[in-house]
């Protein structure tokens, strides 16, 4: 027996889908009714659910938010204007106020059945739910609202576009006189500390009468000059000791008189001044020639001369002799120079003194000026930046006052409802049309999912050769039903009652269109 | 006295006259043969001018069958569970083995549990089926063998129903019984209904007796390792093969 199964047992294949097609066709004839009863069943629910589904009717209604208008280029750079993301966040946080929402549940008519406090807010968020508020285009505001009332999601639409401008308006214009009043509240800060910074350099520089800007360089130039005069006097006053020693040493080698020569000398000079021609004449000619003997002449004369010269007595005392000793002229002019000399450098000493006592006091000054100078430089700076931060300040207050006035007038920014709500005449969304085709597709797949995962699931043998491959046995002969009357019969009352299960759908549609069409429904 | 085939009430008056010892033997030939619209009602096929898919089948299958065995021989037929038409097919292979003038064909009711070919055949088993003759020795088979109406075909019904007919089929009298009918009826095919083999036990031993098994497996019934499985149960020797039963 074992040894049977060993034979027998079944070599299990996954049926492929062309072989489970005639399979499917088959159990499709045997279970016709069944099918057409499912898809007959969810047809008509999808129409059901189909004619229960409420009906949504979506309004919308664009703003123009203007970019440019006549002010903007007027006042380009004075008066700021807010950037158009900031218009659609502001439009965004303002449809959905507290204060708008208040407002939409009059308009849509909640508010007559006097709803509590905790009602409200379930509306509230009800409403914000099915609005939307978004900006296809840089410039552009859309707002739609959706209703199940045609009237009122066209009113609420309406509303909303009408209360966003207005809020969005009067919120600009209620930023804009902050920002004045801010600007305002610190220029004042600021002129106030202006004027203490002012207060403080003024006191400071009365204080301190050398603290003034450029009195540190004229010091300086002071000091450089004093050193300058006293370094020149020093080098001229060593000049001028060095030229004092050495006309001492002249004086001491010079006698105060010099004794002149005498008659006798002035002959001797004389004697041998002729010697000295006759040399030279005798170089030319003889002894003979008048020339020399005229110079042996005169030489002889001369020696006559001096010899009754050195004869005569001789009288000492010199001062006496006429002539012959005098002062001495060299020793005087040193004695003047050497006295000047002396003068001089009395002088540049004295120049020194006065100039290094000068240079004292204007280091002293100096250090005097560095102290207050650190001072002097912060209290000028804090009052140089409150200067600048306060003249900025005042522009731009007035900047802003330009802006508050633009948006008082409403001119700075402007709205425009570019297309205006509409009364939605059809519902939008999922139609009846829509969920009545999705029905039919879902009934569809619904009955033929069935049929397969059937076929494809169930184990048990369809077919013949199913038997033969899976199970391994011969199979002699596949037996037809057998087509009695009464089989027949059966058969034919059974396709009949699937057919009018299946006709029950187009016709239970085209009732409920014609219906639909006709405004009965 | 010629046991023809007859209405129920005719039938039930004439029981009501016929004392219990006159059961006549059923004779072959005899018989008033029914109209196609009767054979119909009682789910059975006949021969047609026409070619009909459901005969031609069972042709198929006959032929196939004579090629395994020939002679007087015994087929089993068996369904793998209840509700694969294991006695439709019982009953339609006897009436083709009878489309053979030359043979005839004897239909044994052994599904004890829940026999159905006496009203399907709308025949009256008055004088009792198998179980009264293999409980009462004295019964001859004759007298528990019916005409069915059809030519050359007659029924042995079961009888009353048992739970379990194990002990009835594994007796000697029920061999005996298959004995002496093959050997009486040299040109006649035995063919026994089996219960499902499912369930019961009874199919196997009835296996012992037959010379030929056939499967039978209705359409969706069951898996083709359920199929393997049952016929796992016969003898490889004896076991012919499966027939497809696409009319259930």
């Amino acid at each position: 027996m074992s040894n049977a199964i060993a034979v027998w047992g079944g070599n299990e294949e996954p049926r492929s889908l062309p072989s489970l097609l005639p399979v499917a066709v088959n159990e499709f004839k045997r279970r016709t009714v069944l099918l057409a009863g499912i898809f007959m069943a969810v047809c008509l629910l999808a129409l059901l659910a189909g004619l229960l589904l409420p009906k949504k009717y979506v309004s919308s209604t664009t703003i123009l938010v203007e970019e440019r208008n006549i002010i903007a280029p007027l006042m380009e750079g004075r008066a700021v204007a807010t950037s158009v993301v900031d218009r659609a966040s502001i439009l965004r946080e303002v449809a959905f106020s507290r204060r708008v929402m208040g407002e939409i549940l009059v308009t849509g008519g909640w508010m007559e059945d006097n709803p509590s406090a905790l009602e409200q807010e379930k509306l509230i968020e009800k409403i914000i739910s099915r609005t939307a508020v978004s900006n296809p285009r840089a410039n552009l505001i859309e707002i739609s609202y959706s209703d199940s009332n045609a009237q009122r999601a066209y009113d609420v639409t309406k509303r909303f576009a009408e209360l966003v401008i207005e809020e969005s308006l009067s919120t600009k214009e209620r930023e804009s006189s902050e920002a004045y009043n801010f600007i305002e509240e610190q220029a004042k800060q600021y002129h106030s500390k202006l004027v203490l910074a002012e207060a403080d350099l003024e006191r400071f520089r009365t204080d301190n009468p050398d603290a003034r800007p450029g009195t540190e360089a004229d010091v300086n130039a002071r000091i450089g000059e004093l050193r300058r005069i006293v370094e020149s006097a020093r080098m001229e006053l060593i000049d001028l000791r060095s030229q004092e020693s050495a006309l001492q040493s002249q004086l001491s080698g010079e006698s105060e008189v010099t004794l002149v020569q005498t008659r006798a000398s002035q002959y001797r000079a004389r004697l041998l001044e002729l010697q000295a021609e006759r040399d030279r004449l005798l170089l030319q000619f003889t002894d003979l020639h008048p020339d020399v003997v005229r110079v042996q002449h005169q030489i002889r004369d001369t020696e006559e001369e001096l010899r009754r010269e050195e004869a005569r007595p001789r009288i000492a005392d010199g001062a006496q002799v006429d002539g012959s000793a005098m002062m001495n002229p060299l020793y005087g002019e040193l004695r003047s120079r050497y006295s000047e000399v002396r003068r001089r450098s009395a002088a540049a000493a004295a120049r020194i003194s006065t100039a290094e006592s000068m240079l004292a006091g204007e280091m002293d000054r100096s250090g005097r000026i560095a102290a207050s100078e650190s001072k002097l430089a912060e209290l000028t700076r804090d009052y140089e930046v409150n200067r600048d931060l306060y003249q900025d300040l005042l522009r731009r207050r007035e900047n802003a006052r330009v802006s508050m006035s633009l948006d008082s007038e409403r001119r700075g920014l402007s709205f425009r409802i570019q297309e205006p709500a509409s009364m939605p005449l059809l519902p939008s969304g999922l139609r009846l049309m829509h969920v009545a085709v999705a029905g039919v597709i879902l009934a569809i797949a619904t009955a033929l999912g069935l049929l397969f995962a059937l076929v494809k699931l169930d184990p048990r043998a369809r077919s013949a050769d199913q038997v033969e491959r899976e199970s391994g046995l011969p199979v002699l002969s596949t037996l037809p039903t057998y087509m009695t009357g009464s089989v027949r019969r059966r058969t034919v009352r059974r396709y009949m009652l699937a057919t009018t299960l299946f006709l029950v759908v187009p016709l239970a549609y085209v009732l409920t269109f014609t219906m639909k069409l006709t405004g009965v429904l | 006295m010629n046991r023809a085939i007859i209405p129920q009430k005719e039938l039930d008056q004439r029981d009501a006259n016929a004392s219990a010892g006159k059961r006549a033997i059923a004779q072959i030939e005899t018989g008033t043969a029914l109209t196609p619209p009767q054979l119909e009602d009682r789910s059975t096929i006949y021969r047609t001018n026409s070619a009909r898919r459901e005969v031609d089948a069972f042709r198929e299958l006959r032929t196939k069958l004579l090629s395994i065995a020939d002679g007087s021989f015994v087929t089993l037929v068996a369904s793998v569970s209840r509700g694969s038409g294991g006695s439709f097919v019982a009953r339609n292979l006897a009436v083709v083995m009878a489309f053979d003038e030359t043979k005839s064909a004897l239909l044994v009711d052994c599904d004890l549990r829940n026999p159905i070919q006496d009203s399907t055949m709308k025949l009256s088993a008055s004088g009792g089926g198998l179980v009264e003759y293999l409980e009462n020795s004295e019964l001859k088979p004759e007298q528990v063998i019916y005409d069915t109406g059809i030519p050359r075909m007659q029924l042995l019904p079961a009888g009353s129903s048992r739970e379990t007919g194990a002990e009835y089929f594994s007796s000697y009298r029920m061999r005996l019984l298959l004995d002496s009918l093959r050997s009486s009826r040299p040109n006649c095919r035995l063919i026994l209904d089996a219960p499902p083999v499912r369930g019961a036990a009874d199919a196997r031993i009835l296996a012992d007796l037959a010379d030929v098994i056939v499967l039978v497996a209705g359409y969706g019934r069951d898996t083709p390792a359920a199929i393997a499985q049952a016929a796992a149960n016969f003898d490889p020797k004896k076991f012919a093969g499966v027939v497809f039963n696409e009319g259930v």
